[in-house]
């Protein structure tokens, strides 16, 4: 009797494995960046990136189809592929800037649905056109890990503020914040980050340029690291590299028309002084000329952000966690006209290995 | 009744195990998005709301046990007559079986949506149904390994929630009671399918060593799901924003997404490959109970009830093919559970205590 259902489960785990399409490394194909063009008024075109592997590096190869929804996209392109296309490891999706402008929810939507993709993939947008992104030859790793190292390392330790797939989303579905993605270009043999591109919903309306992108950083991220080169009153330069940064909200006044404090702690290490001695002295003017220039660039930033009616930072989260009975709609509606006051605090904490 | 030998039984601390176990079924996996459907972030308030009632009920029934000598089956028919009380097991064994085909047909769609679309239901749902079975036809001391092994083994788990911090914005959770208490109370009512599966401790009762020891250990089980459901609710609720989760239908598992190791990318693949070890168990004890119940109730063996009840289950389970049906099957299981947990059980106990109040005056 014993023996008989040892048999038959046997049986069945023989048979229930078999029902399973397999997908073996070396018969497919692995997208490892996808992009997307705008053409017209209702097509897109996709770029599909495959990375190639072969014995001392990665080379690249890409599939070009054009048509209305991104999965019939992929449907074409797989049409083009000698192998089932795979697109559980994609790193990077680009999108023109042409399309960012119009709403990218709807090429998203897949995205959001497909299992098979991580939530930490990265999304750009594309100042030209993605394809041409692509197709460049970059480093002998493969382009969509070139493109994704990119941004990683310039979320660790430069000036883009953390931003991958499952951020976009939450701003996204979030009523009291806005979407921003990295803004990148092709600059011959190199892909160059030129900016943020900030979202109102889905679509991009403004973009904020290289030297902005620190004080946007301070603005939107908890803890973060960056570098930052001010001008000093005595025409000397300082660079200062930021350790550990702090923002904290202080709301008072109504909930229709709040006033807005930014407090802005920051601690850093001088990383270069073009005025040779470095003493006290010059410590402290250092310090105070940052936090002018912080204070001055990132209230201009804000009023800037303001005018153009999006949220990037979470004003309006943060104030929906502060007063009860919260109507997003009419903080929105008084938004361009909000008081909103940064301070700041800088630090230095150390000078290099040389005094 | 036949007393239960002393070596089928089990050590009280075991009890912990199974409620344990039994709670933390298919329900973790997307309980969040249901209860935030009402309550909104303050959803976390209706976890321990029920996590209370939780409490009470499984005093009530340790009252019911005890009072009527640990045989719920029986006091069943003593109370209301043979013919009621068999009517009100049998549906007790409709109920235990419709908990097994819900926690397998759920668990075979989240394989279909997440790994292997191609999956034939019928094929894997046999499969786990055999498992079952072999495991069940060990008697009931196996089945509470399975459970203990149900816990321990996926309790790693857990930590994958770490990942998330990254992420985490607690400030949406503020301000807390922004919502009515109607609105609360029904979030609380929306995790009775996440919080079910005590109500086994009803049937296996007399199978416990020293029932009286079990008590603690019942109740400490019942505060520690509750404690992890508000933890985990928690973790959602500061991971997505409020819109965002509608969008995920199981949101643990889209958490998981986030998780990076050097060594995998995606640990969610490895993370419903473990959920067959928590979901086993469930299985195994929803149906022993099924078949449990048919053996004092009728006079079939357990062995030939339970493999109708498999089979039974199996094919069910074949037929219910998309999202909807699915969630129709949850949806009643959930009714019927509730009805049990918060009608049935305490209409019982009232029964039960005035009988005793007025028997000791006479």
């Amino acid at each position: 009797m014993k023996k008989w259902y040892y048999f038959l489960f046997g049986c069945f785990l023989i048979m229930a494995g078999g029902c399973i399409r397999k997908e073996i490394l070396d018969d497919i194909n692995i997208l490892s960046a996808f992009g997307y063009d705008y053409v017209d008024e209702n097509k897109i075109r996709g770029t599909a990136l495959i990375s190639v592997y072969e014995t001392d590096n990665i080379s690249n190869e890409t599939f070009v189809a054009t048509s209305i929804t991104s999965k019939d996209i992929l449907e074409q392109l797989q049409h083009k592929s000698s192998d089932p296309l795979a697109n559980g490891s994609i790193e990077v999706i680009l999108y023109e800037d042409k399309l960012a402008k119009k709403g990218i929810m709807p090429i998203m939507d897949t995205l959001s649905r497909d299992p098979s993709l991580g939530t930490r993939l990265y999304l750009t947008v594309v100042k030209g056109t993605a394809k041409e992104v692509l197709e460049g030859k970059y480093a002998n790793r493969g382009n969509g890990i070139y493109l994704s190292n990119l941004i990683r390392q310039n979320i660790e330790q430069r000036d883009i503020p953390k931003t991958n797939l499952h951020k976009f989303l939450y701003a996204y579905y979030s009523d009291g914040r806005d979407p921003f993605l990295p803004y990148i270009q092709r600059s011959k043999d190199k892909v160059k980050i030129v900016g943020i591109a900030l979202f109102d919903n889905d679509r991009m309306v403004h973009y904020i340029k290289g030297d902005e992108m620190f004080y946007f950083k301070i603005l939107v991220d908890r803890y973060t690291e960056g570098t930052h080169t001010i001008q000093l009153e005595n025409d000397e330069y300082a660079a200062i590299k930021s350790i550990v940064t702090n923002r904290t909200f202080s709301f008072s006044g109504s909930k229709e028309h709040p006033k807005i404090t930014v407090k802005i702690k920051i601690e850093g290490v001088l990383y270069e002084y073009s005025g040779g001695h470095y003493n006290k002295k010059v410590k402290r003017m250092i310090e105070k000329s940052f936090e002018k220039e912080i204070i001055k660039e990132s209230g201009n930033l804000i009023k800037h952000l303001q005018s153009h009616q999006i949220d990037p930072i979470g004003f309006g989260d943060e104030a929906k966690s502060r007063y009860r009975n919260f109507s997003y709609k009419t903080f929105y509606e008084n938004y361009p006209t909000l008081d909103i006051e940064v301070q700041a605090k800088a630090t230095i904490i150390d000078s290099g290995i040389v005094e | 009744m036949q007393a239960i030998s002393e070596r089928f039984k089990i050590s009280p601390f075991l009890v912990f195990f199974i409620i344990t176990d039994m709670q933390i079924g298919i329900g973790v996996l997307g309980y969040q998005r249901i209860i935030a459907k009402s309550a909104g972030y303050d959803a976390w308030i209706s976890i321990i709301i029920a996590g209370i009632v939780g409490h009470i009920i499984i005093w009530m029934m340790y009252y019911i046990l005890q009072k009527t000598g640990g045989n719920f089956v029986e006091s069943n028919q003593r109370i209301f007559g043979k013919f009621i009380g068999n009517a009100l097991n049998f549906i007790l064994v409709l109920y235990y079986t419709a908990l097994t085909i819900s926690v397998l047909r759920t668990y075979i769609e989240v394989i279909q949506v997440w790994m292997f679309p191609e999956l034939e239901t019928w094929a894997f749902a046999a499969a786990l149904m055999l498992l079952t079975i072999y495991i069940v036809l060990g008697g009931f001391r196996v089945v509470v390994g399975v459970c203990f092994f149900g816990i321990i083994l996926p309790a790693y788990l857990i930590f994958m929630f770490a990942y998330t911090f990254e992420y985490a914005n607690f400030r949406m959770l503020l301000p807390i009671f922004e919502h009515a208490v109607l609105d609360i109370l029904k979030a609380t009512k929306d995790m009775t399918l996440t919080i079910l599966g005590f109500e086994t401790l009803l049937i296996y009762y007399p199978f416990i060593k020293n029932p009286e020891q079990s008590k603690k250990w019942a109740h400490l089980a019942m505060l520690s799901t509750t404690l992890l459901y508000a933890v985990i609710a928690v973790i959602t609720f500061a991971y997505f924003s409020e819109k965002q989760l509608q969008k995920h239908i199981w949101p643990t598992l889209s958490i998981w997404k986030t998780v990076e190791m050097p060594f995998i990318e995606r640990f969610e693949y490895i993370g419903i490959a473990n959920w067959t070890i928590v979901i086993l168990p469930d299985m195994c004890l929803a149906i022993w109970c099924a078949s449990r119940i048919m053996k004092q109730i009728t006079n079939i063996r357990q062995k030939h009830s339970l493999v109708i009840l498999a089979t039974l289950c199996t094919i069910a389970a074949s037929f219910i093919k998309t999202r909807e049906d699915v969630n129709v099957l949850n949806d009643i299981v959930a009714n019927i559970g509730f009805y049990f947990l918060y009608a049935f059980v305490p209409l019982m106990f009232t029964i039960i205590y005035v009988m005793h109040k007025v028997r000791k005056k006479a």
